[in-house]
């Protein structure tokens, strides 16, 4: 679903998300990484279907700083899991409620997309 | 917090619906209300205020912004006796963490905790660490279940995680919560802290006599309403020298007849305004697909409204009109007076009252003019239509929640929903005697006469006031 979305392989995931020691991780991970082919570009999965608040924006500034000006970052935001469905479409209304704050960072190469419904998902992950 | 003024913080993820509960709980829908996160980006305080005393004080939040950092930054000063103060004091000057110190301002300063959560939606880990920090605070606190949807399959997930961090834990849709959900909420916020319960039961207390002075001014304007509109009359007086013909004479009777049922228009929505008021709506109005925007002289009120046929008959007799509803095919004009009386014909006829004339004209000759007078009322059923209406109104008035602003529709409409056989209006469900009793006031409401039911009457609109407010009638949301 992600390769459908961006083109791009995975190579490596983490997690993020339960707080500043999972967060550093991840950010550690990409500060690590070995990018075979510049620019790094990163795609992070996030559950869309609660507003974004400033931690969220906060991690996505680290990730910025860690990854370099100029790498390709991709937010995709999914939608409430339910039942048999751990990746279902995001609400439109909670999707502009990202675009707002996401506009607001003035980020160019920071790119805000749902991830399509259909095929079972992973975990957050990144490619390098 | 000061002992004798419940102070509550109402917390909670962005989005939660913090907002429309403060509204609903303090009966104020000028509160900004969006369905967009982040509405709120400071604590506001909202007084509850009865008889010119702030009996409560409810604090909307704005949303945790950092709830992982706060609870981390709790989990590491353990040793500090009040978690919420120390970390506003250390954390007031950095612009990163403005929002959450705003939020725990009022939780340093002693205030109890209403966590709002959207029970609609799976927990989250951020959900999970919202509830772990605010247990932290050691605060009295309860969490509210606010599911403003269709979906409930995760409430009881919910329920458990909430049971073991909060007091008490409710369930409440601050889009449709009624004033007798509002109390419940009051009365179980008294478990949360014993200190308060002294404090909570006169609020309490407050609460329900403010509510029952309430339906009685809603008892006062609906009784007014049925005085002014039965005496009400139109009159024109028309020089005979410009009715040349029928025609003209017709074109009289037409607009005079359009003046007239404007009129009665005009009592009903200054009546609803009253009522507006007395239920501390600004903002409120029916929604448009509502029978109480339908006109008041429409089939489909006439339908919907007022007693069935029979009903009718036993009613009007007991109230006096001899003939039952054949009086109004006869033609009135009974009032000879100084003038002679020419002619006299039915107004017109509309489609409630099934062919029948709402109120006859009177045509009087004097002195070189004509004086056409149309009114009052002399239609049996009218009255019951009209007094159907105004209870319709008071129902949607005393249980639209003020926090409705940003409700969707299509949502159930109360929590918990009731089934109600269905009846037409309420006052064909009234006991026989009451029917009568009130058919009895209309007749002497029509003499502009004081009448021996009218005490009797007042308690019976009383009563169907109250069991509209408690859910226990059925408050006809399909009409």
């Amino acid at each position: 679903m992600l390769r459908a979305l961006t083109g791009w392989r995975v190579a490596e995931a983490v997690t993020f998300g339960g707080g500043s020691a999972m967060a550093n991780q991840a950010i550690e991970v990409i500060e690590d990484a070995d990018w075979a082919a510049p620019p790094p570009r990163i795609a992070l999965i996030q559950d869309g279907s609660q507003p974004p608040i400033t931690e969220h924006l906060r991690f996505l500034r680290a990730v910025r700083a860690a990854a370099g000006d100029y790498a390709q970052i991709v937010l995709a935001l999914v939608g409430d899991p339910d039942g048999d469905d751990p990746l279902p479409p995001i609400d439109a209304f909670d999707f502009s409620d990202w675009q707002r704050k996401i506009e607001q960072m003035a980020d160019p190469y920071l790119r805000l997309e749902m991830l399509a419904p259909g095929e079972p998902g992973a975990a957050d992950e990144e490619d390098r | 917090m000061a002992a004798d003024c419940p102070t509550l913080a109402i917390m909670g993820h962005p989005n939660a619906g913090k907002s429309s509960v403060v509204a609903t709980l303090t009966e104020n829908d000028r509160i900004a209300i969006d369905k967009r996160a982040g509405t709120t980006t400071r604590s506001d305080k909202y007084p509850v205020i009865i008889d010119g005393v702030t009996i409560m004080e409810f604090i909307d939040t704005p949303g945790f912004q950092n709830p992982s950092d706060i609870l981390e930054w709790f989990q590491t000063h353990p040793r500090e006796p009040d978690l919420a103060r120390a970390f506003v004091e250390v954390h007031r000057g950095d612009p990163l963490f403005s929002h959450d110190c705003e939020l725990l301002e009022p939780v340093a300063d002693g205030a109890g905790i209403i966590l709002v959560v959207d029970g609609s939606k799976r927990i989250k880990e951020k959900d999970r660490i919202e509830m772990e920090l605010l247990r932290l605070t050691a605060r009295p606190r309860m969490a509210i279940l606010n599911n403003l949807t269709r979906i409930d399959k995760h409430m009881s997930a919910w329920q458990d995680a909430l049971n073991k961090a909060f007091n008490s834990v409710r369930e409440f849709n601050a889009h449709r919560a009624t004033y007798a959900e509002r109390i419940a909420l009051l009365s179980a916020l008294k478990s949360i802290d014993q200190r308060w319960e002294p404090r909570l039961t006169q609020v309490i207390d407050s609460f329900e006599r403010d509510w029952e002075r309430r339906i009685e001014a809603s008892v006062d304007t609906i009784i007014e309403l049925m005085k002014r509109s039965l005496v009400y009359k139109a009159t024109r007086l028309v020089r005979v020298a410009d009715l040349e013909t029928q025609v003209d004479r017709g074109q009289v009777q037409e607009r005079l007849r359009e003046a007239f049922m404007d009129g009665l228009r005009q009592l009903e929505e200054e009546a609803q305004a009253e009522v507006r008021s007395h239920f501390r709506h600004n903002v409120w109005n029916v929604p448009p697909d509502s029978l109480l925007r339908q006109d008041l002289f429409s089939e489909e009120v006439g339908e919907a409204l007022g007693l069935s046929k029979a009903k009718m008959i036993a009613a009007a007799a007991a109230g006096g009109a001899t003939t039952g509803l054949g009086i109004d095919l006869a033609l009135a004009g009974g009032s000879l007076g100084l003038g002679a009386l020419i002619g006299a014909a039915a107004g017109g006829t509309v489609g409630l009252l099934g062919g029948a004339a709402v109120a006859k004209v009177d045509i009087q000759r004097t002195l070189g003019v004509e004086r056409f007078t149309i009114g009052p009322v002399t239609n049996p059923r009218f009255p019951f239509i009209l007094l159907d209406r105004i209870i319709l109104y008071c129902a949607r008035a005393m249980n639209w929640s003020h926090g409705r602003q940003a409700a969707d529709e299509e949502n159930p409409n109360k929590v918990p929903e009731r089934d109600f056989k269905r009846k037409r209006g309420f006052t064909e469900s009234l006991p026989a005697d009451d029917r009568k009793a009130l058919a009895k006031f209309f007749e002497a409401a029509k003499k502009g006469r004081d009448s021996n039911q009218e005490e009797r009457c007042r308690e019976s609109l009383a009563t169907v006031l109250r069991g509209l407010s408690t859910s226990e009638l059925d408050d006809r949301v399909d009409l």
